[in-house]
């Protein structure tokens, strides 16, 4: 993630300016103090609410933040729920700053990242970010076609009524056979406070799909979202929402739990939990090194999460994907 | 009664060029953080008029930049706070916002969403580090909260980011 979030952002917000109705009204306002000021300087007295008011005004950059309390959000069964503020984790690294210079080198760096590599970069700090091996593109069919043969769980939907697939994206896991192929190349130090670790890793890789993204889109550009991660059900699974959006548990034949949540004025979305199957052991990709032994905190996906959601579809029409889901 | 010295103000050729050359950001910045159009311009005027009633305490300790976008966070934030909020329609307008310019890609309002839809203290630090650009120190000063702590949310945040985010954050 690099400056390409904020273009994206000014590219979407493009249609908003601070245009000359505003700042209108910051003059107008300007001009009425200009003659409030004349009047005070007069006076004598300064009321007690306008002094405070301006103190905190000027003491707004040391007012440490005071929030509602928590964060708000929803689990599996419709309840909605307040998380607790996390307390920052201590930390004794000394802290690197991370400018926005930081995140241009990585892109640097990941620009020249062979497809077949893996790169996992490390600040000083802790702070770190991590370029995989991806594959887009690949239609429904040769997408089914790959899981059936690697014998995954993963469920592909098809696109529903006045959809067509346009675009797909996936990524991938290192499991026990593909760790055979892989070759872990060291470390290096492109820049002070960096270290940016290099794993090779083989064709066989991409059988082994940790993940997949599909886009549907019908004749007018509206799209339908589906993503199906490999997760592990001793996670805290719940989901963001506002207390005005809508939500409701929701039943989808071979899903253990599934959740609608209308986000108003956002987008409706379907989330699916899909388990019972055989666990997959696997290893992330900062586990490994020059030493690493498959088993060596390896990890376990015990559960599909499915996330179907679009800014235009309704429930009826995302059900209908979900239903379909084979 | 005591004589009250008032502060000193901004000309009013300070505000129109502050307001000419971050209006634009900042307005996107607290609607991104409000998620509220109507809201947003209120924020982002009240922060110009609170940086013209104290230009004298604008000491250039740090950039004009950080200091309006300072002013405009705790402006958001007070909004927030304010216990009339959630009784307030705060359906957020992405269908009534003025459309994009034509090179947008389907993919950036998927940007857009999934950073509005990040919690309070994640959307901040995201959008005062990727969007504003400002540096984790300047970011700590703001927000009240040590740089490593700012480090620790920006960490989070992409994680959420990430997930949702994985076809754009991963090359092929």
């Amino acid at each position: 993630m690099n400056r390409k979030l904020k273009d994206a952002m000014d590219r979407s917000l493009s249609g908003i300016d601070f245009d000359a109705r505003l700042s209108d009204g910051v003059m107008r306002r300007v001009e009425t103090a200009e003659g409030e000021a004349g009047i005070m300087k007069r006076k004598i007295a300064v009321s007690l609410a306008a002094a405070i008011v301006l103190v905190l005004i000027l003491a707004a950059g040391a007012v440490a933040a005071v929030y509602l309390g928590g964060t708000m959000g929803v689990v599996w069964f419709g309840n909605p729920v307040r998380w607790a503020e996390e307390e920052p984790i201590p930390t004794s690294a000394q802290t690197q700053e991370m400018t926005s210079e930081d995140w241009k080198l990585v892109e640097g760096l990941f620009s020249g990242k062979p497809k077949d590599e893996i790169w996992d970069i490390d600040y000083d700090s802790g702070n770190g970010v991590m370029q995989g091996v991806g594959e887009t593109d690949v239609g429904l069919n040769d997408l089914k076609k790959r899981i059936r043969e690697a014998g995954l769980p993963l469920l592909v939907p098809d696109p529903p009524a006045g959809f067509a697939f346009k675009s797909s994206r996936l990524s991938f896991f290192i499991d026990e056979q593909a760790l055979g192929n892989v070759t872990y190349l060291g470390t290096e130090t492109p820049y002070e406070g960096m270290t940016l670790r290099r794993i090779r890793t083989g064709e066989d890789i991409k059988r082994n799909i940790d993940s997949f993204n599909i886009r549907f889109e019908d004749a007018n550009g509206n799209q339908i979202s589906v993503t199906a991660q490999f997760n592990n059900t001793q996670g805290t699974h719940g989901f963001g929402a506002r207390e005005d959006d809508i939500y409701e548990p929701v039943s989808v034949p071979g899903m253990e739990k599934a959740l609608y949540i209308k986000r108003t004025g956002i987008d409706e979305a379907l989330y699916l939990i899909q388990t019972g199957f055989e666990p997959i052991q696997y290893v992330g990709a900062n586990d490994i090194d020059a030493d690493y032994r498959w088993g060596d905190n390896s990890q376990i996906y015990d559960a599909v999460l499915y996330d179907i959601n679009s800014e235009t579809a309704q429930k009826d029409v995302l059900l209908s994907v979900a239903n379909n889901l084979k | 009664m005591p004589s009250v010295e008032v502060p000193h103000r901004a000309g009013a050729g300070d505000i129109e060029r502050m307001m000419s050359l971050h209006g634009r950001a900042l307005l996107r910045m607290c609607y991104v953080y409000l998620r509220d159009m109507a809201l947003a311009e209120d924020a982002v005027q009240d922060t110009f008029f609170k940086a013209y009633l104290h230009f004298g305490s604008f000491h250039g300790l740090s950039s004009e930049k950080t200091w309006l976008t300072q002013i405009a966070i705790n402006t958001c934030r007070s909004i927030l706070r304010k216990p009339w909020w959630k009784h307030v329609d705060r359906s957020r307008d992405l269908e009534n916002m003025p459309m994009p310019s034509s090179d947008t890609a389907p993919e950036d309002g998927e940007v857009l969403r999934a950073v509005m839809n990040l919690a309070e203290k994640y959307r901040s630090a995201v959008l005062l580090y990727y969007y504003q650009e400002l540096t984790t120190e300047e970011i700590a000063k703001i927000l009240g909260i040590a740089p490593s702590t700012v480090l620790v949310r920006l960490k989070r945040a992409r994680e959420k980011l990430k997930s949702q985010l994985e076809g754009w954050y991963f090359d092929e």
